[in-house]
């Protein structure tokens, strides 16, 4: 090999590592069109062709997280509202006449509902100015220990606040249950159903229902 | 820091704006004992409207006034009760016990009327 030739090769490798560092700099910032020239049929062929297999398999996986990212945040937003729905849906304050507040209770009660729950009421007891709240249990299938905890922790706070709070629905089951594990419910006005909570409501504010005159 | 005792006509607003440290609270309940027995009212009503945290000391104190204006004849309303200080105060297992609650003081007014 002569000087020339030496010098003409060194410059042909030279451009050659060039090119290629402009793909590897392309890549890294995330541009996976670049391809290295595979035209010419040199010691860099193999290679070229090589690095152009790796960059369409980096760029295939790519293409396939991003769209089970995709997905992934519509479930979790999906879920996120659904979640939001239901923290609504399971705490109804319901202001059934002037200053009477009607809490109805479906499914199960654990602590972080009953927390909830709480919170709620009372700050609807203060907005609304209530006399009087009817804890409906009519939708509790259960009633064990904690559940009843809760129930007695929220008579007091609504107490606390000054107003009168009687628990209704409490079905036959429930009403053995909570006699059998020995729950003491001292002091907490329980009713049959809801509309004898009302009349115990009207009872408690003085007011009095009639018929209007024919 | 002193609270003040308001009289009117025949009922005592014992207003607290703050949370007030243990000596306030055990010298607040002299000063009431001494209003209610020397003026002679026939209600008591005590304001919490301005407190975020309570104590059990607290608590019982307010409990024991309520039970020393009973004997010295007068009614006791605490009135003003945060839904977050509920909260604190049935988590912790205390109870206003000998003391009645109200929403605001036009109801304990009512109540004492």
């Amino acid at each position: 090999m002569t000087v020339e030739q030496d010098d003409k090769y060194r410059k042909y490798v030279t451009s050659m590592l060039e090119k290629f560092s402009d793909v590897f700099a392309a890549v890294m910032v995330g541009d996976y069109t670049v391809r290295a020239e595979t035209e010419k049929d040199d010691e860099f062929t193999p290679f070229a062709m090589y690095l152009n297999t790796l960059i369409s398999s980096i760029q295939r996986t790519t293409d396939e997280l991003s769209v089970k990212n995709k997905t992934l945040e519509e479930k979790i937003y999906t879920i996120e509202k659904q979640t939001e729905a239901i923290k609504q849906l399971s705490t109804p304050v319901i202001q059934i006449w002037d200053k009477v507040l009607v809490l109805p209770i479906i499914g199960v009660v654990d602590t972080r509902r009953s927390e909830q729950m709480m919170v709620d009421v009372l700050e609807k007891v203060v907005e609304l100015e209530a006399e009087c709240v009817i804890v409906d249990i009519t939708g509790v299938e259960t009633v064990d220990t904690g559940t009843a905890d809760h129930f007695m922790k929220m008579v007091r706070a609504v107490r606390l606040l000054g107003a009168e709070c009687f628990i209704t629905g409490v079905s036959p089951l429930i009403a053995q249950t909570i006699t059998h594990i020995g729950v003491e419910l001292t002091g907490i006005k329980t009713l049959r159903n809801l509309s004898e909570g009302l009349r115990g409501a009207f009872e408690f504010m003085h007011y009095k229902v009639v018929k209007k005159s024919e | 820091m002193k609270v003040p005792l308001i009289k009117i006509g025949d009922k005592l607003l014992v207003s607290i704006q703050t949370t007030i440290i243990d000596s306030v609270v055990a010298s607040l309940r002299e000063d009431i004992t001494n209003e209610i027995s020397t003026s002679g009212v026939k209600g008591l009503i005590i304001d919490l409207s301005g407190i975020d945290i309570i104590d059990s000391f607290f608590c019982r104190m307010i409990n024991d006034i309520g039970h020393d204006a009973r004997i010295l004849g007068a009614k006791t309303v605490v009135v003003g009760i945060k839904p977050e200080l509920a909260i604190t105060l049935v988590q912790m297992g205390m109870e206003m016990r000998g003391v009645m609650t109200s929403l605001n003081l036009n109801k304990a007014l009512e109540i004492l009327k």
